[in-house]
């Protein structure tokens, strides 16, 4: 259940020292002379989230200067079209459906403030008083018009309501009829990231041609993908006011509820080409803060204090994929052998060590990064935890006995098969993404050492998506194995039954799997595709859904349809000394993006004198 | 000698021509397409996105695409182009056109602030290192000039974005002007003007000094060689027997037969700096010509590359068509082919 109450932020602390006003377009004027107690704001982690600004919190003239790596000029507001769509701003000028709290694994209300489901029937209730920035209010029109849209674009709510069952029957509340029972997890992930950003001009001409069985054309033939909106009319609290070819400015929108949260007038976005940039100007001062940012340890390590970082999880990594149909990676007891050669924590530590979790156990649920000791993934295992392999890694007489018990034999420090073929293959990765190669790197090292002779290509993105991996040129590769959501069936759903699964992993609909936790036990046949309709529909919560997961994760972990190595964070930067923030450790800092998300409910403000 | 303007002006047409059907089917030929370069981009970008909306925007993007034969394509290219119109970018959404009509005079500042540079200091290194033939500066600078030559210039780009950009933070990493400077060129505004271009400067600092670097050493050579050369010719004892000054035979005699010899190699650098701004562009986030050429790349972006590719090999081949018709005009010594009709 939602709770329609925003949650609100702390009284700034006070700091007896006068503030360089940035002029508005001037350069960033850099460190400030004499460190203005980062410390002793409200980040320090420990904000409780019942309080309020004050009252008086000062508005201050100053704006929130952030990064964007779009040339500004050609940036538009169309989400659906993603060349230069601007991402970054596109989270103040609209606000989300329901925003995601990534630690705890928690929504928050955003355009929809609750919400009721049944086995047959999904309840919205729209929040109030939320303004299109051209003028009108946020009605149950608007959202039925986005979620109407997102299933004719393929989003995962087609999959169990269609656009016809979707319906506003008053001015607030919308009702999705559903085709098949859905658990409350599913239905929220599918709303996850979706933003109030369908004006009624252009998109509600866009979803009559759809719902006429057209592509989704306006009448001056843009499709939903390559329409491009320049001054877009959004729903959140700054709007769009001006840009040149440098710089995007945005105003505080006076009439959205959460803007007596915010006290500055403006929202700027500069433009840099790439991350050295955005390194410098955060560690100068030129921009207060970056939605997300890849900063090796050695260049945070130079960052001043003001800055402050949060971790946040994107529910994203990456593992090795087989080609199932390949004579070696076919046989399960190859897969579980490089499983056990692969150290997968000295992977991570070489692709990212401040930002990379190695997976605990390959399972394929994710959340890797420990909370208060404890591995978030491995709760879904319950008191099962120990009857999982943990594939250590490293682990040679594990991996040779698989070997040998798969008619393998060494020779001349070489695994060759019962026809004398070596064990060999190139591991691909795209060249460009630096921990894809780190992290190849140093698999091919354990690998080789062990004696299976595998070789790291690096492949231009085009190439690597276009040729190999969807165009079956590949026998192992570097590759995800999440979907971004924190939620199990997800993962399973990739791994297991869907269209990567057939055409990429070519892993068979149906395995045969002994029962959880016992390896040596009679096997018996598993199909993926029942399970995961069971889980579709199961009670959250349940005991149901913990027995689903087990068994769906049992099928990861010892047949590996894909091998989880790691998992990744994603940096976000907000500079202290004109700004009073909350810490990392506040569940409002884990929602995308510390620096577009906490202004909202007032923990991100302007520091007056 | 009409004759051999009219060859030169064939063969160069020619090269354009030849030059433009290679690389139009080579790109072609690259594995992986637009389609699979925007997946890439998805994937790494919106990992929330479910598989169905990524196939639609990729088969959105492959609509955009052609299918006509590539044959049909390539004549309709070049009926285009023979037009003036180099297509769409469909990664930037824009007309080629306009984005390298905002690239050109970026690649042009620079390269050409570059070579000016390079050409003083390594003519004046050159002549110099001649006129003390055997001295330990000579030798010295010998060395240096045939060590910073073998070096490629995006080698000093990375050492000296870091070391002077990034540990220091003397210059800018990336851009081409500060966010927070407006582009002014008006002599009504003189203040702002010299502002801009004083912050266009320093973001180009570095790039110019990269291929000074690695430029002036092969001019500082060509030079010292080609003064000695002279130092040893007969006309300069008799000069010298003359009676006029060490000054008028070092500018006259000297300076000006053994510079003469580099004006086609300067034209020709010209023309291939705009090809080597590729990587350097890249390395400093410059978007000139050479940083679209990877933006196209990377995203398999037909039009854009095709669009760069042209302006790099136009540039080449005007630049040697130049120095080719205009060096027996500066160079009496040199005789056309065929020489006088």
């Amino acid at each position: 259940m939602g709770d329609s109450s925003l949650p609100t932020g702390k009284e700034p602390v006070r700091l007896n020292r006068r503030r360089l006003l940035q002029a508005a377009g001037a350069a960033g004027v850099g460190s400030i002379a004499g460190c203005i107690g980062g410390d002793q704001d409200s980040g320090n982690g420990n904000s409780s989230s019942d309080s309020t600004p004050s009252d008086d919190a000062d508005f201050v003239d100053q704006p929130f200067v952030s990064v964007e790596t779009l040339a500004i000029d050609q940036m538009h507001f169309n989400s659906y079209n993603q060349d230069n769509f601007a991402y970054s701003p596109g989270y103040l000028v609209f606000d989300e459906l329901i925003y995601y709290q990534a630690d705890v694994s928690e929504y928050q209300p955003g355009i929809v403030t609750d919400w009721e489901i049944t086995d047959d029937l999904v309840t919205l209730t729209v929040r109030e008083g939320v303004p299109w920035h051209g003028g009108e209010e946020v009605t149950a029109e608007d959202v039925a018009r986005k979620l109407k849209l997102g299933v004719y674009d393929g989003g995962t709510m087609g999959r169990f309501t269609s656009a016809e069952s979707i319906e506003a029957t008053d001015e607030y509340t919308v009702e999705v009829g559903l085709e098949v029972p859905v658990s409350e997890e599913i239905f929220l992930s599918s709303l996850k990231g979706d933003s109030m950003d369908v004006p009624e001009d252009p998109y509600q001409e866009i979803l009559e041609d759809f719902e006429d069985g057209g592509d989704g054309v306006t009448s001056n033939g843009e499709g939903l993908a390559d329409l491009t909106i320049d001054e877009p009319n959004g729903t959140g609290p700054f709007k769009y006011a001006d840009r040149n070819e440098q710089e995007l400015v945005l105003e505080r929108t006076e009439e959205h509820p959460d803007a007596e949260n915010i006290n500055f007038p403006e929202y700027r976005f500069r433009y840099f080409e790439n991350n050295q940039a955005q390194w410098q100007a955060l560690q100068t001062g030129e921009v207060d803060g970056v939605a997300i940012l890849h900063v090796p340890p050695e260049i945070h390590d130079g960052f001043p204090d003001e800055v402050k970082e949060y971790q946040i999880t994107p529910n994203w990594g990456a593992g090795v994929i087989f080609d199932h149909e390949h004579k070696h990676f076919g046989q399960r007891e190859v897969r579980q052998a490089i499983a056990h050669v692969i150290d997968r924590e000295d992977v991570a530590t070489s692709s990212g060590p401040r930002t990379k979790a190695p997976v605990d156990i390959p399972t394929g649920i994710p959340g890797n990064f420990e909370v208060d000791d404890e591995i978030p993934a491995n709760d879904w295992l319950g008191d099962r935890v120990d009857e999982y392999e943990t594939y250590e890694g490293q682990n040679t007489d594990r991996a040779a006995d698989l070997l040998e018990s798969a008619g393998f034999q060494k020779d001349g420090g070489t695994w060759h098969d019962s026809d004398g073929n070596p064990l060999q293959f190139p591991i691909k990765a795209p060249g460009g993404w630096t921990d894809y190669v780190d992290a190849c790197q140093v698999m091919v090292q354990h690998l080789s050492d062990f004696g299976i002779e595998a070789e790291f290509v690096a492949r231009d993105e085009a190439a690597f998506f276009g040729e190999d991996v969807y165009g079956d040129g590949f026998d192992v590769a570097m590759f995800q194995w999440t979907t971004a959501q924190a939620y199990p069936y997800f993962n399973f759903e990739f791994m297991l039954d869907s269209p990567d699964q057939t055409d990429v992993f070519k892993y068979p609909d149906e395995i045969e799997l002994p029962p959880v936790g016992e390896p040596d036990g009679a096997e018996e046949p598993f199909v993926s595709a029942d399970e995961l309709e069971d889980l579709l529909t199961v009670e959250t919560g349940s005991d149901e859904e913990a027995e689903l997961v087990q068994r769906l994760a049992w099928a990861v972990n010892y047949d590996l349809p894909v091998l989880p190595i790691q998992e990744t964070v994603d940096q976000s930067f907000v500079r202290t000394d004109n700004w009073d923030v909350v810490g990392p450790d506040d569940s409002d800092a884990q929602v995308d993006w510390p620096m577009t998300y906490l202004p909202r409910v007032g923990k991100l403000t302007a520091k007056s004198e | 000698m009409v004759r051999y303007y009219i060859k030169r002006t064939v063969q160069l047409l020619v090269t354009i021509v030849t030059v433009v059907s290679l690389s139009f089917f080579l790109i072609r030929f690259l594995p992986g397409g637009p389609a699979d370069a925007l997946r890439a981009e998805l994937l790494q970008n919106n990992p929330g996105m479910s598989q169905a909306q990524i196939n639609r925007r990729v088969e959105a993007r492959l609509n955009i695409a052609p299918d006509d034969p590539l044959l049909v394509q390539y004549t309709d290219y070049l009926i285009n182009l023979s037009q003036g119109d180099m297509g769409t970018s469909t990664t930037q959404g824009a007309p080629v056109t306009e984005i390298l009509a905002s690239a050109i005079p970026w690649t042009i500042f620079v390269m050409a602030t570059a070579v000016g540079v390079a050409f003083v200091i390594g003519i004046s290194a050159g002549a110099l290192m001649a006129y003390k033939e055997g001295s330990r500066f000579d030798s010295t600078a010998t060395v240096a000039a045939i060590v910073t030559n073998s070096v490629p210039d995006y080698i000093y780009g990375i050492l000296l974005l870091w070391i002077l950009g990034f540990q220091l933070g003397l210059f800018p990493l990336g851009g081409r002007y500060s966010g927070a400077v407006e582009p002014t060129i008006n002599l009504l505004t003189p203040m702002q003007t010299v502002g801009f271009l004083g912050d266009a400067l320093r973001h180009a600092a570095l790039l110019i000094t990269s291929v000074v670097i690695f430029v002036w050493g092969g001019w500082a050579l060509g030079m010292r060689g080609n003064s000695i050369q002279i130092l040893g010719e007969d006309y300069l004892r008799v000069a010298r027997l003359r009676g006029l000054s060490e000054r008028r035979i070092a500018l006259r005699y000297v300076g000006r037969n053994a510079v003469l010899p580099m004006y086609t190699a300067m034209l020709i650098t010209v023309g291939f700096l705009f090809g080597g701004s590729v990587i350097l562009e890249q390395i400093f986030s410059y978007p000139g010509v050479g940083y679209y050429m990877i933006e196209g790349l990377h995203r398999r972006d037909y039009p854009l590359m095709m669009g760069v590719f042209i302006v790099i090999t136009i540039t080449v081949a005007i630049g040697v068509y130049i120095a080719d018709l205009t060096y027996g005009w500066i160079d009496p010594r040199a005789s056309a082919d065929g020489g006088s009709d």
